[in-house]
């Protein structure tokens, strides 16, 4: 037991988030069982049952690292994001979400009461006669039962606490995952507030970018699921849409592998303010010099040139950002 | 509801099309908010989302005539940036008539005044923009 203490002490935690950021974690494999060996894990409500109390009950910075993923969109996320703060040393923020926004994100580009509108009423899948919506308190027996407020916006984690570090991906692949535990428990600190991937873009690395011509010229656009792609041929020569040349490169190309375009879940490369604005400069440049009329039909041909650009940084983006503290926690 | 004010407008210009035998000082007292560049293909979509952001009501660029960039193809490049910067815009819920370019070629620049008064009075038919990113 007294052996227990001495441990490193660390927390997994989840935001707004899908749950595979943890699955990642969980795919560690024999790695995971030789770090449980060496820390104790005190949170992870993924895979283990504890209680919130018992993280309250901890001295500030006890816990030699949080790993956090997902976004914040509601009071909840952001109290334990501030909770896990106070008790942490250094905060790992853990896959697309919590570095960027992430996809949940996307809500950003309609409002707040449109979206409540259409999950309890407009969607033609749901029934609700009544036009239930719901309240932030109602009483159950006797005893109030509150609901965390839902914020106006979606926010990147560093937008809520301080972030000391990121790991970006969806999800993380687990050799990053595992050098950037190893690294942040091991005391090997890179600088504070890097990002712990490579700095290059994504073409870099690509296995498919021997077949990238000279000059990349786009004079048809086809999406995805529309033609197959040789596994060898690089999409954008081939009219998909990548986003390889604007996003930053580390994932194991495991999208490519699987005979599909990056998406951009590694976000910008170093220096880059706005992935989405990048990524549109350059797919802009693609398109190949051709007379007004057939360039408006290339560029039409772009379905959702907005979701592309936004897809995974909407929330950190030069027209998405937004502060959380100008979020109201009314309903 | 729209103020009273004076559109925020942003206007850059190429330099080897717009007012490059015209008299600089008295431009730009005439021309608010002037940016004159080396080629218009070599403005950046972040300048011109960062302008939206610090609060510009619009951005006007002019451009050399289609086919005629000294650069060859800037004309054509910052073109197709712009239509899908405008996307970007609609996206946020900022009116995307609010991006314009114009091609054309004015060396004394005495034509850029009326340009922007123009795209000034079209802005003022449009709605007021939505903070980006905020509720109504």
């Amino acid at each position: 037991m007294s052996q227990a203490r001495k441990k490193a002490k660390i927390a997994i935690y989840w935001l707004g988030a899908c749950g595979g950021c943890d699955s990642a974690i969980v795919d560690l494999g024999g790695s995971l069982l030789e770090l449980a060996e060496k820390v104790e894990i005190v949170l992870w409500p993924a895979v283990l049952d504890f209680k919130y109390d018992r993280i309250r009950s901890l001295a500030d910075n006890e816990l030699a690292l949080t790993i956090m993923s997902g976004c914040v969109r509601n009071s909840e996320h952001r109290e334990m994001a501030e909770l896990l703060r106070a008790k942490s040393r250094l905060v790992l923020a853990c896959g697309a979400c919590a570095c960027f926004g992430g996809t949940p994100g996307l809500a950003n580009l309609r409002q707040k009461g449109d979206i409540v509108s259409w999950v309890y009423g407009d969607a033609p899948t749901v029934v609700n006669p009544e036009g239930e919506r719901p309240q932030p308190t109602c009483r159950v027996n006797g005893a109030e039962l509150r609901l965390p407020a839902f914020y106006d916006h979606v926010h990147a984690l560093h937008q809520v606490i301080e972030v000391d570090y990121y790991l970006p991906g969806c999800p993380p692949p687990v050799d990053l995952l595992l050098g950037a535990i190893s690294a942040l428990l091991s005391g090997k600190l890179p600088h504070r507030g890097s990002t712990l991937a490579p700095q290059k873009p994504l073409c870099d690395s690509c296995p498919r970018a021997a077949s990238k011509p000279a000059r990349l010229e786009i004079r048809t656009i086809h999406r995805c699921h529309e033609v197959e792609v040789d596994p060898t041929d690089c999409f954008l020569a081939k009219g998909v849409i990548c986003l390889g040349p604007a996003t930053r490169g580390g994932c194991g190309g495991t999208c490519l592998a699987a005979n599909t375009p990056c998406r951009g879940c590694f976000g910008p490369v170093e220096g880059v303010r706005d992935a989405g604005a990048r990524f549109l400069s350059s797919l802009a440049a693609l398109i190949a010099p051709e007379d007004d009329e057939k360039l408006r039909e290339l560029l039409e041909a772009i379905a959702d040139p907005a979701g592309y650009g936004c897809r995974f940084t909407q929330p950190v983006s030069i027209l998405g950002e937004q502060s959380c503290a100008d979020d109201n926690e009314e309903e | 509801m729209m103020t009273e004010r004076h559109p925020a407008i942003i206007v850059f210009t190429c330099n080897f099309g717009w007012g490059y035998q015209g008299d600089r000082e008295s431009l730009a007292l005439a021309i608010a908010n002037w940016l004159p560049v080396t080629c218009c293909g070599s403005i950046e979509a972040e300048q011109i989302l960062e302008a939206f952001r610090s609060g510009a009501d619009g951005i006007l660029i002019l451009a050399c005539p289609r086919g005629e960039c000294h650069y060859h193809e800037g004309d054509s490049q910052i073109y197709k940036r712009v239509q899908l910067i405008k996307q970007l815009l609609a996206a946020h819920r900022i009116d995307p008539e609010r991006l314009a370019i114009e091609f054309g070629r004015d060396p004394s620049g005495e034509a850029i005044p009326a340009r922007v008064t123009g795209f000034a009075r079209r802005l003022g038919q449009l709605d007021a923009p939505l903070a980006p990113g905020g509720d109504a």
